[in-house]
């Protein structure tokens, strides 16, 4: 199957291993369709079901190895069940403006869904023709949950050390928030 | 001091209306209980028809009874030839009858009648089914004024039941009533009583006479006539066996064959007692029926096994208690009393008047004469009837005594309960099960024929070995521990029945007693036993406890004999003396076994000097980091900050002694290893009204503590991100603090803005966002708030009840190893485990781990949650015996009004929810009346799944009792009821948990941490982060589980997944749809079950060894 509800459906390959057989992961792409942004919208892909764990990195890597000249400028993605509408400070404070956040708006991606961003709209249109290609050929890509990183214990070990924070940077941010917080709580008297 | 008389006034006042209310409450409760008892007094209503049927089968049997032949005037010599060669033997007692110049007969019985409860009318269904007892009456020719001497009217008696029997037999076949079973039944286990006992089997049902459905079995006792013998020589205190010719020595009185010689003239007597009785109190059948419950409930009966104590003991007890009772024989029961006053009436005079050391109670079952309480007690339980020179209670021994007034005391508490009803505690709760009922057991082997001391004196006192065995022990018990128990029972394998065609029954070789210990909380671990001063006679306590004993001096300057134990990690102190005793008294080689030395054992040890030398209620690790906890407080409190610190509340497991593994220092890989602290500064006005700057402003004030501390201190610390303790705000930091002992403490900060703002955005939320912000909320309170309170409230209750503490430990190992820990909060947990310790209804206050753990099990599995909230009050007093102490400490004590509250709360959530989709466990105390602030937010496969194991659990403990094997099954996972199952690599971090590896080649890898490692995240548990992993990113569509903490030193772990159903299904493609799926046909999508497997093994990595999914 090409297409379902005018998403392309695009099939990964995942490798087998010891325990189990070869699958495959469907991702379900096709161009961004957005108001807000129009500019990055213009050069987004809109992607339902990216591969578990999806990062920059490896979908950089996937777009790669299918349209070689189509550079990935950013990905934005929600695969923790983000509720975008529940913005605490906004709740409990009307000084806050979120409008002009702009991309907010752009990222309030319902949950398992992604945005890909190229780095000008003839990457994207590209990326996308040759995604269409990819889906007639026969060779899959092979997709890397984690791409090339280390061994699954020291990146763990890792995400325990990432919760711990530099005290000159938070310090940094600290005063910098509160700054802001000030300026907010001034221009509304 | 105006203000001080004022309140003094009112408090007054309160208590006179808290009187008021009792009252009405308690009028209210026994209209509510009338109701109730009369539901249960239908149901439980023998059935009328099957009261005809065995009326029908009754008849014939009193026809056939007068068939049988006289045969008169024999010698033993012509008995013994007439019973040649024929199917049935006569049950004499030992020792049987050889060269006796007596003669035998048979002659018409004087009198055949039914007597016992199906006689008085006060019969109930029992699941045992239930025995008719027919009276047959021996003519009074057939005896000499002697006969009560030296078994001679037993040996008489045996004959004409034999006799008798034989005839039966005959009489049966030639009507072709083939299906009819005879055996012989020794009465109440006492084997100087041996009835026949005839049951219909399911042969012939079609026979109009069979009565094998209505379950009913029919004894045939075999009475003498009344006054047959003179009472008096018969009185408890006579020798009425003269074993020995020699008139110097005095013989021992012989109370039990005593006992049961006159009680067999008296089938009828008391019949008509009692039926007297009934005729004057309207309600004493009721009252009967209820004791008869709540005996049977208990496990009571009037068989020595049973404690001695039936309904029979029962309806007399009331009868004479009817006829007065009191000191000046004042009445206890008046006739026109209901049902419910004269059961609570009985219950309330077994509770509290003392039968056996203080005093006994006497009555008479001829006249209307006063029953009258004498002062000064025999030592044993005595009812005494003044006509028939019975103690009603002879086979109630001091121990079954002690039990007894036990289950009447908490009889009396659950009747006085104004707050909950109770009835079904009280009358529809079978509590016989002994693993719930006793702490723990102990058993044992003992052989009769190598056992010297059961001389010919032994032998006519106890009548049995069993007897004689069992009350050896018991003194044995009481001397040597009796201030650690609340009571014991002890018990034999006895075997009652056996066929006609045998004397008496077969016994094994080996005598198999088991102890059932209910234990004192407050003694049990104590370590000396103080005995007399040197000066007093020390004889008998010397040679009691033999070369443990010795004289000491202590610390207040006394020198007393004494003798001193020492803790264990898995033997109790009571066990310990148990075993010394038990081999010093009754058997050099004794071996016990108990099972309280198994669940000990399963408790991890935490890596601490001597901690095999440990009791069970140690809290020494736990005061390690009190005191670490103490020390960072006083440095808190008197930082120069711009707002000072007010309070350092803690919040962590650790801190109220509750945590899975015990703290040791050092042990950072330990899930408690880092314990919550609140910090709360003095009050200002001047924290920003906006949750994200108020939370910069919190680590604003972090990072000066972290600055002081570093700077002035040997504290270590840092800053940590913490994104998971309220979702959606993402701005919250906590200090991470490393204290020199070696015990990590988290600090975060709450001020009086925050709950204010929380409430804020649940108020500004759009309607469908509300329940998500309510979550947040309660997220934050149980942080923030919640588990101060409830660490405060359970570090009180884990000194209170000293058993909590290990129990709670050993219940989330449980968990823990059937994978569930992870999915609750560990306060849900502990006060879901706190139910057996404040309402303990029916029992006692656990006093074991074992005990306490199987109590929360039974409670779970029994625990309907769609349609019972649990709500618990906290300031119970351990035995909430005292009313008033109960008045005095009514202002703690949980009101029928906020317990009504309590449970309208849970009424308005199940209208909602009605199935609890949503919260199942609705867990209210007075510091959380909404009931849900700990139990939300648990996924409902994971809340069945709970109840499921606990049943299955408590089934398995049922059938195959708390052997070795079920114990390990209990604590074994049941992995194939799992979608997939990912096995995981050895991560040996036991030790750095703080535990000492169980096996011994791993003790000298054991190293005492004296410092943190040099990377501590190298030292957190990889999978705990991967499965957090996992979770966020695939919630919603699978539910992981894993054990929380390595106990073991092979340190394997597994991840299980279960796939959440309503994501099963074949479904439309949407961009919505939220999960991994792969298209099908059109534009229909199913989940790709084989892409997730592929893409989780891929994530996990060198992590995972196996794989297996359905």
């Amino acid at each position: 199957m090409e297409e379902v509800k005018g998403f392309s459906v695009v099939p990964v390959e995942l490798a087998q291993s010891q325990w189990n057989k070869k699958a495959r992961h469907y991702m379900f792409i096709k161009k961004h369709q957005s108001n807000a942004m129009k500019e990055m919208a213009e050069r987004s892909l809109f992607i339902v079901n990216p591969p578990f764990a999806c990062t920059l990195s490896t979908i950089r890597q996937f777009f790669k190895s299918i349209a070689s000249n189509s550079l990935v400028e950013n990905l934005f993605i929600n695969d923790e069940d983000l509720d975008y509408d529940i913005n605490l400070t906004r709740l409990t404070s009307d000084l806050y403006d979120d409008d002009k956040d702009g991309q907010g708006s752009l990222v309030r991606l319902p949950n398992g869904t992604a945005i890909v961003v190229f780095v000008d709209k003839s990457a994207c249109s590209l990326a996308m023709s040759k995604l269409k290609k990819y889906c007639k050929g026969d060779e899959l890509y092979s997709w890397r949950v984690c791409g090339d990183e280390t061994a699954t214990s020291i990146r763990m070990a890792k995400a325990y050390r990432d919760r711990v924070l530099s005290p000159e940077e938070t310090s940094a941010e600290v005063s910098l928030s509160l700054q802001e917080f000030e300026k907010r709580e001034a221009k509304s008297i | 001091n105006a203000n001080q008389a004022g309140s003094k006034n009112t408090k007054s006042l309160s208590a006179q209306e808290v009187q008021i209310a009792r009252e009405t409450a308690e009028l209210f409760k026994s209209n509510i209980f009338k109701l109730q008892i009369d539901e249960l007094i239908k149901e439980v209503r023998l059935k009328d028809n099957k009261v005809a049927k065995i009326e029908k089968f009754l008849h014939k049997l009193y026809d056939l009874i007068q068939e049988v032949p006289e045969f008169k005037e024999k010698s033993i010599d012509q008995v013994e030839s007439w019973f040649r060669d024929r199917k049935t033997t006569v049950p004499f007692n030992d020792p049987k009858p050889t060269n006796v110049n007596y003669k035998f007969g048979y002659g018409k019985p004087e009198n055949v009648s039914i007597v016992g409860s199906f006689g008085l009318k006060t019969a109930i269904q029992s699941p045992r089914g239930l025995s008719v007892d027919v009276n047959v009456t021996m003519p009074a020719d057939l005896f000499q004024q002697k006969d009560y001497l030296n078994y001679r009217a037993l040996h008489k008696r045996a004959f004409y039941l034999g006799y008798l029997t034989e005839n039966l037999r005959k009489i049966f076949k030639r009507e072709n009533l083939n299906f009819i079973k005879l055996s012989y039944h020794y009465l109440h286990g006492d084997s100087l009583t041996p009835v026949l006992k005839i049951r219909a089997t399911d042969d012939d049902l079609n026979s109009e006479l069979n009565f094998n459905k209505t379950k009913f079995a029919i004894n045939i006792l075999v009475g003498f006539p009344f006054g047959i013998f003179d009472s008096k020589k018969l009185l408890p205190n006579k020798n009425c066996i003269r074993v020995q010719k020699d008139e110097e020595i005095e013989l021992p009185a012989t109370p039990l064959y005593n006992s049961s010689i006159l009680s067999m003239t008296t089938y009828d007597h008391y019949l008509k007692f009692l039926y007297k009785t009934k005729k004057n109190a309207e309600q004493f059948k009721e009252a009967c029926i209820l004791g008869r419950i709540w005996l049977l409930q208990r496990g009571l009966g009037t068989s020595i096994e049973d404690g001695g104590f039936g309904h029979f003991e029962f309806a007399a007890l009331t009868a004479a208690l009817l006829n007065g009772g009191g000191e000046q024989g004042n009445k206890i029961l008046l006739n026109g009393f209901s049902s419910y006053q004269l059961f609570k009436g009985v219950i309330k005079y077994l509770a509290t008047e003392n039968l056996s050391t203080d005093g006994y109670l006497q009555f008479h079952s001829d006249s209307a004469d006063v029953s009258k309480y004498i002062k000064g007690g025999f030592n044993t339980p005595t009812l005494f009837d003044k006509t028939t020179k019975i103690n009603l209670l002879h086979r109630v021994t001091r121990s079954s005594y002690d039990l007894l007034v036990n289950h009447a005391k908490k009889t009396l508490v659950l009747l006085n309960d104004v707050v909950k009803d109770r009835f079904e505690p009280l009358f529809l709760k079978n509590s016989n099960q002994e693993y719930l009922k006793f702490d723990y057991t102990v058993e044992l082997n003992v052989s009769p024929a190598e056992d010297d001391s059961f001389g010919p004196f032994e032998k006519i006192t106890n009548l049995t070995y069993e007897n004689y065995i069992s009350l050896k022990i018991a003194n044995v018990l009481r001397y040597g521990v009796g201030e650690r128990l609340v009571g014991f029972k002890i018990s034999c394998d006895r075997v009652n029945e056996f066929e006609i065609s045998k004397r008496k029954p077969h016994y094994s070789q080996d005598l198999h007693i088991r102890i059932g210990l209910v234990i004192d909380p407050q003694e049990a671990e104590k370590l000396v036993i103080k005995g007399p001063s040197e000066t007093e006679d020390s004889v008998q306590f010397r040679s009691f406890w033999g070369p443990k004993s010795s004289l000491r001096r202590f610390k207040d300057g006394t020198i007393v004999h004494s003798v001193i134990w020492s803790t264990d990690f898995k033997s109790p102190v009571v066990l310990t003396i148990l075993k010394y005793l038990l081999q010093r008294h009754v058997k050099e080689n004794i071996v016990l076994e108990s099972e309280i030395v198994r669940f000990n054992g399963l408790l991890p040890m935490p890596n601490l000097p001597s901690s095999t030398k440990q009791s069970t209620l140690s809290t020494v690790a736990f005061n390690g980091l009190r005191n670490s906890y103490d020390e960072l407080y006083r440095i808190l409190i008197k930082l120069e900050l711009p707002l000072a610190i007010k309070s350092v509340l803690p919040a962590s497991p650790g801190l109220r002694m509750t945590s899975q593994l015990q703290p040791v220092p050092f042990a950072v890989s330990s899930k408690d290893f880092y314990n919550d602290l609140v910090v709360q500064f003095e009050t200002s006005v001047k924290w920003p009204d906006e949750l994200s700057a108020l939370e910069k402003v919190k680590t604003a004030f972090l990072l000066k503590i972290q600055e002081i501390l570093s700077k002035e201190t040997a504290y270590e610390s840092h800053l940590e991100k913490d994104d998971e303790t309220v979702p959606y705000n993402f701005d919250i930091t906590t200090l991470n603090i490393l204290t020199p002992e070696g015990y990590g403490f988290r600090i975060r900060i709450l001020t009086e803005r925050d709950e204010v703002l929380y409430l804020r955005a649940i108020e500004n939320s759009s309607k469908e966002k509300r329940q998500a912000l309510e979550s947040i909320y309660l997220k934050f309170n149980r942080r923030y708030q919640g588990s101060v309170t409830h660490t405060r409230i359970i570090s009180s209750i884990a000194h209170r009840f000293q058993y909590y503490s290990p129990t709670v430990r050993l219940f989330k190992k449980w968990l823990d190893d059937q994978l569930l820990l992870s999915h609750f909060s560990e306060e849900l947990i502990e006060l879901i485990a706190l139910q057996p310790f404040v309402d303990p209804s029916q029992y006692n206050v656990p006093a074991s781990v074992s005990n306490g753990f199987l109590r929360i099990l039974f409670f779970i599995a029994h625990w309907n949650w769609k349609e019972e909230p649990l709500i618990m009050d906290m300031s119970k007093t351990p035995d909430g015996e005292d009313d008033s102490e109960i008045v005095s400490k009514l202002s703690d004590k949980l009101s029928v009004q906020a317990y009504q509250s309590m449970k309208s709360n849970f009424d308005v959530l199940r209208k909602q929810d009605p199935q609890g989709m949503k919260i199942q466990f609705f867990v209210a105390t007075k510091s959380d009346e909404s009931g849900i602030l700990w139990s939300h937010g648990i996924p409902l496969p994971i809340a069945a799944r709970l109840t499921a194991l606990s049943k299955v659990a408590v089934q398995l403990i049922n059938k195959s009792g708390l052997g070795e094997k079920s114990t390990r099954l209990l604590f074994t996972p049941s992995l194939g009821d799992y979608d997939f199952v990912l096995k995981l690599k050895t991560i040996p971090l036991a030790i750095s948990s703080g535990v000492l590896p169980s096996s011994s080649s791993f003790k000298n890898l054991i190293v005492d941490a004296q410092s943190y490692p040099k990377d501590i995240a190298t030292k957190f548990d990889p999978i705990a982060m991967l499965v957090k992993n996992l979770s966020s990113k695939l919630q919603g569509v699978v539910i992981f589980s894993t054990h929380t903490q390595t106990i073991s030193e092979s340190g394997e772990n597994i991840i299980t997944g279960l796939f959440v159903p309503s994501k099963m299904t074949q479904t439309k493609f949407k961009a919505q749809i939220g999960y991994n799926v792969k298209p099908v046909q059109k534009d229909d999508v199913v989940i790709n079950k084989d892409a997730i497997f592929a893409e989780i093994l891929q994530y996990a990595g060198d992590l995972v060894v196996g794989f297996e999914s359905k």
